[in-house]
């Protein structure tokens, strides 16, 4: 045969050649210094790689990240809800104790209160509940405790909660007929563009210090040291989120 | 194979196959839950799921690099993120390895680093073919191509701190 090309002999390196093909370019290799030669280099530069390469590995955080992933799944529909509100409870009591003059303090504790005297039933629910539809998602890490989040071409109707998570990254979620949304992420900052009238959630992360919301242009939630404010249309509280709809 | 056990196996190797084509953990993260959320709901032989897992993450990474007007910056976010998380800072001779490889991977072309990678996670070249749109032909040659380039910038990275140093 004709001496092989490089890409047959990285191939038969890779084990990419079989059968009678793979006995000609060896036995070709056999009888060819030239071509034997270029093989050792190639195999001897595969070698170089794999070490050079393995000096950069991590371990994967396979436990958190399976974590999240199966908190898209989960919140991804209205039955995951009950499950949240047990997750937000703590979290909300903590972060009403950490934040001055919190307007959503008394809101919050009152539903920490109630949710604290029912939970076996909350744990009932969740476990008896069906498996929630697929939900889409991003997560970010904020940057210098800075988080902003926009939603941009939201449709009416569009149900939105914001809670408080003790994750270190703060991620935005979104479900039914908001489930096709794209997402957009920068440092610190995550777009949500074209959900439809669904339910996005979005979670504000531990190490969130300055934090903003805006939908369609407007700003609905702000909150940095000097506390939280509510600005856009939230519904009466029922529970340690708060609550908007896009107005119609 | 039912979602989680195709999780554990398949998320360790698309995070390693992530992180060394963007360098950041953190992205490498994100870009693989994404991945493998997008997988949510869907059917396919395990085999078809991981080459679709590859193509999409790749595409992903594509598309954030894209998006990032300035890649010095994300570059330098990065690096600033490794004492702490990313790299065991336990020499000097490590942490210039380290970003001698890095630098050498970000001196080759996105798709050759792509299928680099690629090669090094098992991808058949079939699989690696779908993932970046060439031909299965032509993979052995692309391969072997950008592993010298890889090496070529290797080797440069390497001139480069001894003249400096």
């Amino acid at each position: 045969m004709n001496h092989p090309d490089e890409g047959t002999l990285q191939a038969l390196l890779d084990g990419e050649v079989a059968g009678a093909d793979r006995a000609d370019v060896e036995g070709h290799l056999a009888g060819c210094a030239t071509c034997r030669e270029a093989y050792d280099e190639a195999a001897a530069r595969a070698r170089a790689l794999r070490e050079a390469l393995s000096c950069l590995d991590v371990p994967a955080p396979v436990a958190p990240a399976r974590r999240r992933v199966a908190a898209r799944r989960r919140f991804g529909g209205r039955a995951a809800l009950p499950w949240a509100a047990v997750f937000v409870l703590v979290a909300a009591t903590a972060l009403s104790a950490t934040v001055p003059g919190s307007p959503l303090r008394r809101w919050w504790s009152a539903a920490a209160e109630r949710a604290t005297a029912a939970p076996a039933s909350v744990q009932a629910s969740a476990a008896a509940a069906p498996a929630p539809e697929p939900a889409s998602g991003v997560s970010v890490r904020p940057v210098d405790g800075r988080l902003r989040v926009s939603l941009v071409d939201a449709a009416p109707g569009l149900r939105l909660g914001v809670r408080f998570g003790e994750a270190s990254r703060a991620s935005v979620t979104a479900s039914g007929e908001a489930a096709g949304a794209s997402f957009r992420t920068g440092p610190g900052s995550i777009e949500v563009r074209g959900a439809g009238p669904g339910r996005v959630e979005v979670a504000i992360s531990r190490a969130v210090k300055d934090f903003s919301l805006s939908v369609n242009g407007r700003v609905y939630l702000v909150g940095d040291g000097a506390g939280l404010r509510v600005s856009g249309p939230a519904s009466a509280p029922a529970g340690p989120e708060i609550e908007f709809e896009v107005p119609r | 194979m039912d979602f989680d056990s195709l999780f554990r196996r398949l998320y360790p190797q698309l995070f390693r196959y992530l992180h060394r084509l963007t360098g950041s953990a953190d992205a490498a993260d994100d870009l693989a839950q994404e991945s493998f959320s997008r997988l949510l709901g869907r059917s396919m032989p395990d085999d078809d799921a991981r080459r679709w897992l590859f193509t999409v993450a790749t595409n992903l990474a594509r598309d954030a690099a894209r998006q990032t007007s300035n890649r010095r910056r994300l570059l330098s976010l990065v690096a600033a993120e490794r004492p702490d998380r990313v790299v065991p800072d336990d020499t000097v001779v490590r942490r210039e390895s380290v970003e001698a490889v890095r630098a050498a991977l970000d001196g080759i072309p996105a798709r050759d680093r792509a299928m680099l990678l690629m090669r090094e996670e098992g991808l058949r070249y079939q699989e690696i073919a779908q993932a970046v749109g060439v031909a299965p032909g032509s993979v052995g040659t692309l391969i072997a191509r950008a592993a010298k380039k890889f090496a070529a910038a290797y080797l440069e990275q390497g001139r480069g701190d001894e003249s400096s140093g």
